[in-house]
C-alpha cells in the first residue's frame, strides 16, 4: 500500500532532460584503489505503454535494456581502478544473502520515498544515513568483495497513441502517465552495510537504455558524482 | 459492450496464429515465442510471475503434495507434461492457473474444495485448455483495444475478475495478484471452450465424467452460502468485467457432454485425501481467517462426507463458531469441540478450547477437567501459565 | 541551470503544505498521546507519526516509524471495545479481525495476530506469550514472525493490556535482518511506558 503511493508520488515529475539527484552519505571516504566491487546485475523491466495505458512487457527491450545497462556499467567502471565482479541477483536470492537483497530493496524504497519524494521523515537527522546493517559482511566474505553496486531500471515507453491520451495525476498510486524511464543506483559498503552513495535518474529521450548510446548516457548521468 | 467483446474475441481467435497455424489447432508442445512479439511480452510477464511464485512465502514446499499434483496434471496434459512446472500455493481460495510459458499454480483452496481427484483433474484440465488454446494471447489482443487505464489500476476490478468468483483482495500482495489477473482474464467464449477441453481431457485420463459439472455446482453452492451479501450477489452479476462467470449454461453444457457416457470412471477420493491430509488443519485455519464463515462451514461439511479426519474437521468447525460469535455459536462451538475430542486426530488444543468454553458456559468442574487434559497432553505448552491461571481462579471461586 | 524537477517538486510541496500539512509529523521524545488525552506512551527518542498515510487505519490506532514503514513500524491503539478493529477492512464487506468483550487472553493474541495478517503480512506466527506488568496492570507480550510478500523476513513484538474493560494494543514490526534488533530498544521502551 505504501510503496505504490510513495513511488508514484516520487516519480510524478517526469522531466524533459535526464535529471539526476545524487545523495551522498556524510563522512564519505572514496573506496580505496583496487577495491573489489560486486556488480549486481541490473534488474530491468521495460515495457511499451500502449494507448489504453496498459504496459505491454517487451521481452526484447527488457533483455536489451538489461544487457546494455550492465555493459555500460562495466565499461564505465573498467576505467576506474576497481575490480568488478558481476553477479546475477537470481543466484543470490536464497538464504541470508537473499534477505540482504530484499532488505536492500526495502531500504531503497525508503530512500526513494523520503529522500526524493515530497515527504520527509522529520525525526530523522539531516544528512544521508542509511544502512543494511553489518550482516553485509556475509556477502563480503562470500564474494570476496568490498562494495556492492546495485542498479534497478524500470521504464515504459509511450507508443504514439499514448501520448495523445494523458491520464490525470493522482497522489493515490496511479502509474506514471507518459511513460518514463527511471534508474536507481546504490553503492553499499559491505564491511559496514552503509549505503554510501545513492542516485536516481529519470531518463530523457537521449538516454534510452534500449540502445547502447542511450544506456551509456543514462549510466553516465547515474554515475556522475559517484565516489568511484 | 459485451457483444462487441464477444465479437472481438471471435475475430481475434480466428486471426490468431502462433507460428502460422490456424487457431483451431491446439498448441504444439515445446513452443517458445519470439521475443519482440506480444507473445514474448506475455512470456516475460509470466516468467516474472513464476519467479515470484518460486520465492513466495506462500509456496507449499511439501514434495509429496507437489509430486501428487504434478502427477494429476500430467494425466490430463500428457503431451505437455515435460514442459509444465507445477506450483502448489497455500492460498485460501479456489483457483488454478496455467500461464502461457507453462507454469501452473494450484491453490490450497482448490485442493480443499475438490471432493475427489477427478474434480481436481477437471479444473487443472480446464486450465490446460487455456494454455493449449493460447487464450491469454487472444485475450491480451482484445483487451488492449477497449480497456482503459483506470480499469487496470483499480485493483478491485482486475483482481476480483480473474479468479473463480472469489474475492482475493484480502489475500495481500495485490500487485502480484493484479499482474496475474492481466494474464489470466479470459472471455466467456474461452471459458466455455476450456470447459469442453477440460471435460475431454478428464475423461480421456479415465476419470468419472460426472465430476466436472459437480465441482462447478459445489462452487456455486459455496458462493450462495457466503457470509458476504456481495459474494452471494456475484453469481447473478452479468458484468462484462466478471470473467470466469459460472453460468448455468456452462454447467448444462457439461451435463450434456456427460449424458450417455458410461459412469464408471475413477474418482480417486482417497488418493486426494491422503495427499492433502497433512495440510488440512493449516489450510482450514487460513480459510477461517478470511472470515467467510458460511463458505467455510460448507467446505467442512463436504470434507466430512467420507467420515474421515473428523478430529481435525470438527475442531475446525468449532473454530468457525468460536470466531463467528453469532447467537448460539458458543453452544455450537462446544458441541463441535466435544465431538472432535473423541477422535484420535483431534489437535490437543481442543481441550484448552473446551476449557475456555466451559468457563463461559458456567461449568467450572468441566472446565477444570478439560484444562487438566490439555496440560497433560502438552506439558511444555507456551500458554501453560494462562491455563494454570484459569485453573487457579476456578478453584478460588468454588 | 535550474533543475525543472526540483522546482516543480517545491511548488507541489508548497501546495501540499497549504492544502494539508505534511502527513508525516514529528512525535518528539517524551509523552506521546495515542488518542485524545489517554493513554500516553513515553518515547525515548523522536519518532515519525505517519498515521495519516496509513490507508487502512481505524480511528483508534496510530502508526509510528523511525526509518520508514518498510524498515520499522510501531502500531499503538487507544482503548478498544466490543466491535472495534485495528485494521480497517479494505473493502466494505470483507471483514478484518474484530475485538469482542469476552475474549480470553489466547483470543486476544489471536485478534492481534490476525490483524497483522490483515495488514498484508504472510505466514504470521506467534510464540512466547508471557505476562508483563505495565502501569500496574497485568498485560501480555508475545513474539511475532512473518514475511512480506517479497519474502523479507519480519520479526515483531506484540503487547496487549486490558484495563477497565478496554484493551490497549501495541505491535512493533521490523525486518529480521538488522532492523528488528537495531530499533527494538526504543519500541519496547515505548510499549513499557504506557500510562493512563
Amino acid at each position: 500500500m505504501f510503496r505504490a503511493m510513495m513511488i508514484a508520488a516520487a516519480c510524478m515529475f517526469a522531466a524533459a532532460c535526464t535529471t539526476t539527484d545524487t545523495r551522498l552519505a556524510k563522512g564519505l571516504t572514496t573506496p580505496r584503489t583496487g577495491a573489489t566491487v560486486l556488480l549486481v546485475k541490473p534488474d530491468v523491466q521495460l515495457a511499451l505503454l500502449t494507448a489504453a495505458g496498459l504496459p505491454e512487457a517487451r521481452a526484447d527491450w527488457t533483455q536489451q535494456g538489461a544487457v546494455n545497462l550492465e555493459s555500460s556499467l562495466e565499461r564505465a567502471l573498467a576505467t576506474s581502478s576497481y575490480t568488478i565482479k558481476p553477479v546475477n541477483p537470481e543466484d543470490v536470492m536464497g538464504g541470508r544473502s537473499g534477505q540482504l537483497m530484499r532488505l536492500h530493496e526495502a531500504v531503497g524504497q525508503s530512500i526513494i520515498s523520503f529522500e526524493y519524494g515530497p515527504y520527509r521523515l522529520p525525526a530523522r537527522a539531516e544528512g544521508f544515513d542509511w544502512t543494511l546493517g553489518d550482516g553485509t559482511r556475509s556477502l563480503a566474505d562470500q564474494y570476496q568483495a568490498d562494495y556492492a553496486l546495485f542498479t534497478y531500471g524500470k521504464g515504459t515507453y509511450a507508443s504514439g497513441g499514448r501520448i495523445a491520451t494523458m491520464v490525470a495525476l493522482s497522489l493515490v498510486g496511479v502509474a506514471v502517465p507518459l511513460g518514463s524511464q527511471q534508474a536507481f543506483v546504490s553503492l553499499v559498503d559491505l564491511r559496514t552495510g552503509q549505503i554510501i552513495w545513492f542516485n536516481m535518474a529519470i531518463a530523457g529521450p537521449q538516454a534510452d537504455m534500449r540502445n547502447v548510446e542511450g544506456a551509456d548516457s543514462l549510466v553516465a548521468s547515474l554515475l556522475k558524482d559517484a565516489p568511484l | 459492450m459485451s457483444k462487441a467483446l464477444v465479437a472481438a474475441t471471435l475475430v481475434a481467435a480466428t486471426a490468431l496464429s502462433f507460428g502460422g497455424g490456424v487457431s483451431a489447432q491446439e498448441r504444439a508442445p515445446g513452443l517458445a515465442p519470439s521475443s519482440n512479439s506480444a507473445e514474448g511480452g506475455l512470456w516475460t510477464t509470466s516468467e516474472r510471475a513464476e519467479r515470484d511464485a518460486r520465492r513466495s512465502a506462500e509456496l507449499n514446499s511439501d514434495p509429496r503434495l507437489n509430486a501428487y499434483v504434478r502427477e494429476v496434471t500430467c494425466k490430463v496434459a500428457p503431451e505437455y507434461c515435460p514442459e509444465l512446472r507445477v506450483y502448489v500455493m497455500d492460498r485460501p481460495a479456489f483457483n488454478a492457473s496455467a500461464a502461457p510459458n507453462g507454469y501452473i499454480e494450484v491453490w490450497s483452496g482448490l485442493l480443499l474444495r475438490a471432493a475427489s481427484e477427478a474434480e481436481l483433474a477437471f479444473v487443472i484440465g480446464h486450465e490446460v485448455g487455456h494454455y493449449a488454446e493460447n487464450h491469454s494471447l487472444e485475450r491480451w489482443n482484445t483487451t488492449k483495444g477497449w480497456l482503459t487505464a483506470a480499469m487496470i489500476v483499480t485493483a478491485g476490478v482486475g483482481v476480483a475478475g480473474a479468479y473463480y468468483q472469489v474475492d482475493v483482495s484480502g489475500l495481500g500482495d495485490l500487485v502480484y495478484l493484479t499482474a496475474m489477473s492481466s494474464i489470466f482474464s479470459y472471455g466467456r467464449g474461452q471459458e466455455a471452450q476450456s470447459d469442453e477441453i477440460g471435460f475431454k481431457r478428464t475423461v480421456a485420463a479415465g476419470y468419472a465424467p460426472s465430476a466436472p459439472a459437480r465441482i462447478w455446482r459445489s462452487l456455486q453452492a459455496e458462493t450462495r452460502a457466503s457470509t458476504f451479501p456481495s459474494v452471494r450477489r456475484r453469481e447473478a452479476a452479468n458484468s462484462v468485467f466478471r470473467t470466469h462467470p459460472l453460468t448455468e449454461a456452462r454447467i448444462d453444457a457439461l451435463d450434456a457432454l456427460n449424458a450417455g457416457l458410461p459412469q464408471d470412471g475413477e474418482e480417486g477420493r482417497d488418493r486426494l485425501r491422503a495427499a492433502i491430509r497433512p495440510h488440512l488443519a493449516g489450510w482450514l485455519d487460513d480459510e477461517i481467517e478470511r472470515r467467510d464463515f458460511g463458505g467455510v462451514l460448507l467446505i467442512i461439511d463436504r470434507l466430512e462426507t467420507g467420515g474421515e479426519d473428523l478430529g481435525v474437521l470438527e475442531f475446525a468447525r468449532g473454530e468457525v463458531y468460536r470466531q463467528r460469535r453469532d447467537d448460539g455459536d458458543v453452544l455450537l462451538a462446544h458441541e463441535a469441540y466435544e465431538k472432535s475430542s473423541a477422535y484420535p486426530d483431534a489437535p490437543p488444543v481442543v481441550w484448552r478450547e473446551l476449557g475456555d468454553l466451559e468457563v463461559k458456559l458456567g461449568n467450572p468442574s468441566a472446565a477444570r477437567a478439560a484444562y487438566e487434559k490439555y496440560l497433560a497432553a502438552i506439558p511444555s505448552a507456551d500458554d501453560r501459565w494462562i491455563v494454570e491461571d484459569s485453573l487457579k481462579s476456578l478453584s478460588e471461586t468454588t | 541551470m535550474t533543475n525543472p524537477r526540483k522546482s516543480v517538486l517545491a511548488a507541489v510541496a508548497a501546495a501540499l503544505s497549504l492544502a494539508a500539512c505534511s502527513p508525516i509529523t514529528l512525535a518528539p521524545a517524551g509523552a506521546y498521546a495515542v488518542g485524545g488525552k489517554s493513554p500516553t506512551v513515553t518515547l525515548d527518542r523522536p519518532w515519525n507519526d505517519m498515521t495519516a498515510l496509513w490507508l487502512q487505519r481505524s480511528k483508534k490506532a496510530r502508526l509510528l516509524t523511525l526509518d520508514g514503514p518498510e524498515l520499522n513500524r510501531l502500531y499503538l491503539t487507544e482503548g478498544l471495545v466490543e466491535g472495534d478493529y485495528i485494521v480497517r477492512p479494505a473493502r466494505r464487506e470483507s471483514t478484518t479481525p474484530i475485538y469482542a468483550d469476552g475474549m480470553s487472553v489466547t483470543e486476544q493474541v489471536e485478534f492481534v495476530t490476525d490483524s497483522v495478517t490483515a495488514l498484508g503480512y504472510e505466514r504470521v506466527s506467534t510464540s512466547g506469550v508471557r505476562p508483563v506488568e505495565i502501569a500496574g496492570v497485568r498485560a501480555v507480550r508475545f513474539s511475532l514472525e512473518a514475511r512480506t510478500t517479497d519474502g523479507l523476513e519480519i520479526k515483531g513484538i506484540g503487547q496487549i493490556l486490558k484495563r477497565e474493560g478496554k484493551v490497549y494494543v501495541a505491535v512493533y514490526l521490523a525486518p529480521a535482518e538488522h532492523y528488528f534488533e537495531a530499533t527494538r530498544g526504543s519500541a519496547e521502551a515505548a510499549m513499557s511506558a504506557l500510562a493512563f
